[in-house]
């Protein structure tokens, strides 16, 4: 049993240290396009690295110190999906801002991450609900 | 080919998520997308044309000042009349239009200031890039202003960069989606005079029905009553740091002041619309307003660039824009 959880553990702390390092680019790439940026500000460049804080490495590092199994592959590959489509949306977002621009299907990112979160969140419940009655 | 199997969905989804950005950033960026043009127009209906003789043009001018520097003939001799074009340096006179443009240094920034009289608001005019209204549709300030044959000309609002805002034009309505927030326009009816509203006030189709001869959406209002309108912490889409600027603004009928300033290079810091705006409230102008800046900001005058306009003070080199304001000959 221990032996697992520290599998469980090992495999979640990758997660996290995966998470961690696009959670700093995306940080480092937003401060970079800020300073080049002629003063032009945008909270959607700034602070696009909180996504996959929170919903990346956050969980993850939850995981590891609990030793929990990796989710269900549907429910972690959608998860994923929805988590990497928002923190694009918000980088580009932030680069239209920058720019000082729109662009109408820019809210493709939201809905489109959003879905893939939720849907990532449901397979999950789903996945587990179904082990229980196994 | 294990690898592929066990990550194919992350391989295909970051394929899909690669190309949807690269779509959506040619969308914003380069594909250039042609509007129809509306047939439903006014035509220009004059108003309060002042038939102004040479010498009245000339009276009291307001941009006359110590600090001026370095331009050659900054105050052409009245001539006979009738008149042919006289043209200088820096300055236009005929029957119709008188243009004088000064150089001053303000904040360590350079400003080029045209102070600009007409005999009527159709020579106030407005001008797309190739002629075309729509998205990524852009050329030089010079370029459009040469194919217009535009004697003097700044940069516009940048409408083909959003996809909301009045887009109303030499008495065309283009665009009517208009923005919910507190976006202030300029609008500039056929007799001259200006007017500073916010969108989520007055409907597109009312300001035409109105007879409105432009519309502007970028801003703030610079200055309205004669007092700024703006403080130090007003910000154009979250910018508020010292910049290149354009700004026009009126003093009284059909007498008019186009405000360009430098920015971005170690000659010329820039201004912030604060700052901007108290040089227009000392030039005497009564409602001002800010059109679009940074690397866009310049000014032509007879074919030439009169400022040093710069995106990233790396060179001096112009940026494609999509629309002018000009005075038509």
């Amino acid at each position: 049993m221990s032996t697992s959880t520290d599998n469980f553990s090992k495999a979640a702390a990758k997660r996290t240290l995966a998470y961690l390092i696009i959670t700093m680019f995306t940080a480092f790439f937003g401060g970079v396009y800020e300073i080049f940026g002629h003063g032009v500000y945008s909270y959607y460049m700034l602070y696009a690295f909180a996504v996959p804080l929170v919903f990346g490495v956050l969980p993850n590092l939850i995981s590891a110190v609990r030793g929990t199994p990796r989710p269900h592959k549907v429910a972690y590959n959608l998860y994923n999906s929805g988590v990497a489509t928002l923190t694009a949306g918000s980088v580009f977002e932030g680069v239209l801002e920058i720019y000082g621009t729109t662009n109408r299907l820019v809210y493709i990112y939201l809905i489109a991450g959003a879905a893939l979160f939720l849907a990532g969140i449901v397979a999950h419940i789903i996945a587990v609900a179904k082990k229980r009655i196994i | 080919m294990n690898f592929f199997k066990k990550h194919w969905w992350c391989i295909l989804y970051g394929a899909v998520l690669t190309a949807f950005t690269v779509y959506i950033s040619l969308d914003t960026f380069v594909i250039e997308r042609i509007s129809d043009i509306p047939t439903d127009s006014i035509s220009f209906r004059p108003q309060n044309s002042s038939n102004l003789s040479q010498s009245e043009l000339f009276s009291d001018s307001e941009v006359s000042s110590d600090n001026e520097s370095s331009f050659e003939n900054s105050e052409p001799e009245l001539p006979p009349e009738p008149m042919e074009p006289i043209i200088t340096e820096n300055s236009y006179i005929d029957d119709n239009i008188m243009i004088n443009i000064t150089q001053r240094r303000v904040n360590e920034t350079e400003c080029y200031i045209a102070e600009v009289r007409l005999s009527s608001a159709e020579y106030l005019k407005t001008a797309f890039a190739k002629g075309k209204f729509g998205k990524n549709i852009i050329q030089y300030t010079s370029q459009i202003a040469e194919s217009v044959d535009a004697i003097f000309a700044i940069n516009g609002d940048y409408y083909g960069i959003r996809e909301k805002g009045y887009v109303i034009r030499n008495g065309v309505l283009y665009q009517d989606a208009g923005y919910k927030n507190n976006q202030e326009d300029l609008v500039i009816y056929p007799d001259g005079s200006f007017r500073i509203i916010k969108e989520r006030e007055v409907p597109a189709q009312q300001l035409y029905d109105e007879g409105a001869w432009q519309v502007f959406t970028f801003g703030p209002a610079l200055v309205e009553e004669g007092k700024p309108s703006v403080t130090s912490a007003d910000e154009v889409y979250t910018l508020n740091a010292s910049n290149p600027r354009t700004a026009i603004g009126i003093v009284d009928e059909l007498h008019y002041i186009f405000i360009v300033s430098d920015g971005r290079t170690s000659e010329s810091v820039g201004l912030s619309l604060l700052q901007l705006a108290e040089l227009m409230v000392e030039l005497g102008v009564t409602t001002g307003y800010n059109l679009d800046g940074g690397g866009s900001a310049t000014m032509v005058f007879n074919g030439r660039i009169v400022n040093k306009p710069t995106s990233h003070g790396d060179g001096i080199y112009e940026r494609g824009i999509s629309d002018i304001v000009y005075i038509d000959r």
